[in-house]
């Protein structure tokens, strides 16, 4: 089982959204880590086929991104999707499993148990417009998984739910990276940590960094420093290296931050984690945004 | 072997627990529906609204054509109403984009393009029904001919399909269907005014007025409908598609 992505890329207008991203994927979850902007979502949606690449070729197993047995293959969950306001979700499962090729009798028994899965059992027979957004995701999720799919791509799949569901989420996430492609993208970097088995870091079109966490991470290990300083301190420090984190104390401010070596005297080397190697990559795009 | 002894031995051994039994179920192969039944199914999700309104509208005709006394005057009572049947038609056919749909269908096996050539069909030949059927009702109860009544009562449907559909492919929004919805009460009361305002509009004098109109309106109604199609292929551009 192998997803290959060669070369793809989109262009809109005078815009590169994905430029040249090539990929291999073979079972296991993926995420795709990334600021708002860095061109997940349009890579998700050709990898899915609903945009057509600027150039390049998205195969699974051989097969065409364009051809049916491809999208047979495959479960999407899109960043933002809509339901007809007359569907129950219990409606919503057994449409959608009429477009992926489902018996009547296997998509009753498919929708009956993936709303188990997702906890909606109980507002099976209720209309979609009465969930909560939490609710909604969770009926895409399901949607996602009704034909048992190979691929499974979900755009930012976390969006909307509780702390308790992320957990729950994650948790089924991980089950299913055993048997499938899971490819997954968000912008919360504790989503990508806990549940992938190998981070994508998407910046300006193109993936910057490939591998497993510890591999990933290593980009900036020994380059993590935390130190409590005075204000006036804390302003230069702030002015000259990317921060990861400030909490104030009683006296002092304390800091972490990303440096090539120590950027103050007591400051200290610490190991580094993902949310460092983020916002190290996505620093500049963060203080221009704010 | 004997019962009893397939017996003794299931209560002396223990059944193991099974393993990696959802590995397993997965790798199965589930009969997949034909592209008959998908068909089938589709038709399960047109809305009820198509269905009353075409009754409406054929029902409408019938007691309208036993009642009026002058059943020429009626025809145009009609050819004002049938652009609704279009309307309603064109609403099942931009469903996907109304509601937010079209990502979702578009990356499952038989996708939006399917869906909508079949939506297609499934209208097309209701509203072909329902016209062949007034159509025939109106046979005997005018003076007209199969094609003049043909003419009169399908130019202001085209038109309003050529609207409608002119929209559809230049604004892709929420709000699509309220701009068709517009275009089809516009074209309403243009034929109702073209019927108030000359007389002498259903004679022979307007023939190729007709004519001209008919065949200019199908042949622009056809090549929109190529060019939704070719939309139908991928998402269209719009700036949160950069994201």
């Amino acid at each position: 089982m192998e997803l290959i992505v060669d070369r793809l890329t989109k262009q809109f207008k005078n815009k590169i959204a994905v430029d040249r991203v090539s990929l291999r994927l073979k079972e296991g979850v993926y995420g795709l880590l990334g600021a708002n902007g860095s061109g997940k979502t349009t890579l998700m949606r050709m990898i899915c086929g609903v945009l057509k690449p600027t150039s390049g070729e998205v195969k699974f197993n051989g097969i065409d991104v364009n051809e049916e047995e491809f999208r047979d293959s495959l479960g999407y969950l899109p960043q933002e999707f809509g339901y007809y306001p007359e569907f129950t979700a219990f409606d919503f499962l057994l449409y959608m499993a009429s477009l992926k090729g489902l018996t009547r009798q296997r998509a009753k028994d498919k929708a009956m148990e993936l709303l188990e899965l997702v906890s909606l059992t109980d507002v099976a027979k209720n209309k979609i417009k009465t969930f909560s957004g939490g609710m909604k995701q969770r009926l895409g999720i399901a949607q996602s998984m009704l034909n048992n799919p190979k691929i499974l791509v979900l755009d930012e799949p976390t969006a909307g739910l509780d702390p308790n569901e992320r957990i729950r989420f994650r948790n089924l996430i991980s089950r299913l990276g055993k048997n499938k492609i899971v490819l997954l993208s968000t912008h919360i970097v504790s989503d990508v940590e806990h549940i992938a088995s190998t981070i994508l870091l998407m910046k300006d079109g193109q993936i910057m960094h490939e591998g497993p966490l510890d591999k990933i991470i290593g980009a900036i290990e020994g380059k993590v420093f935390e130190c409590s300083v005075y204000s006036k301190t804390v302003d230069y420090l702030i002015a000259n290296y990317p921060i990861v984190n400030i909490r104030e104390e009683p006296d002092k401010t304390f800091l972490r931050l990303i440096a090539e070596k120590p950027p103050y005297e007591t400051a200290v080397a610490v190991p580094a984690v993902l949310e460092d190697l983020y916002l190290y990559y996505f620093n500049k795009e963060v203080s221009r945004g704010e | 072997m004997r019962y009893d002894l397939k017996k003794e031995l299931k209560s002396a051994f223990d059944v193991p627990a099974p393993t990696r039994k959802e590995q397993f179920l997965n790798q199965l192969d589930y009969p997949k529906a034909s592209r008959i039944d998908f068909i089938k199914s589709q038709l399960g999700y047109i809305r009820k609204r198509v269905w009353i309104l075409s009754f409406i509208l054929f029902i409408g005709t019938l007691l309208g054509l036993y009642f009026s006394e002058v059943p020429t005057s009626f025809v145009w009572v009609v050819s004002s109403v049938l652009p609704f049947i279009s309307l309603v038609s064109i609403s099942e056919l931009v469903r996907s984009s109304t509601y937010n749909m079209e990502e979702l269908e578009m990356s499952c096996k038989y996708n939006l393009l399917e869906v909508t050539l079949i939506r297609l069909g499934i209208l097309g030949l209701t509203n072909l029904v329902v016209l062949i059927g007034i159509m025939l009702l109106f046979m005997g109860k005018t003076d007209f001919g199969l094609i003049r009544l043909g003419l009169y009562l399908l130019t202001p449907y085209l038109l309003n399909c050529y609207g409608t559909l002119f929209v559809i492919n230049r604004l892709r929004s929420r709000e699509t269907i309220y701009i068709c919805s517009g275009v089809t009460v516009l074209v309403s009361i243009l034929n109702t005014m073209l019927r108030t305002s000359t007389n002498e509009i259903y004679t022979e004098r307007y023939g190729l007025f007709w004519v001209i109109s008919f065949i200019m309106l199908a042949a622009l109604s056809a090549k929109e409908i190529v060019k939704m199609i070719k939309k139908m292929g991928e998402l269209q551009w719009n700036s949160s598609l950069t994201a």
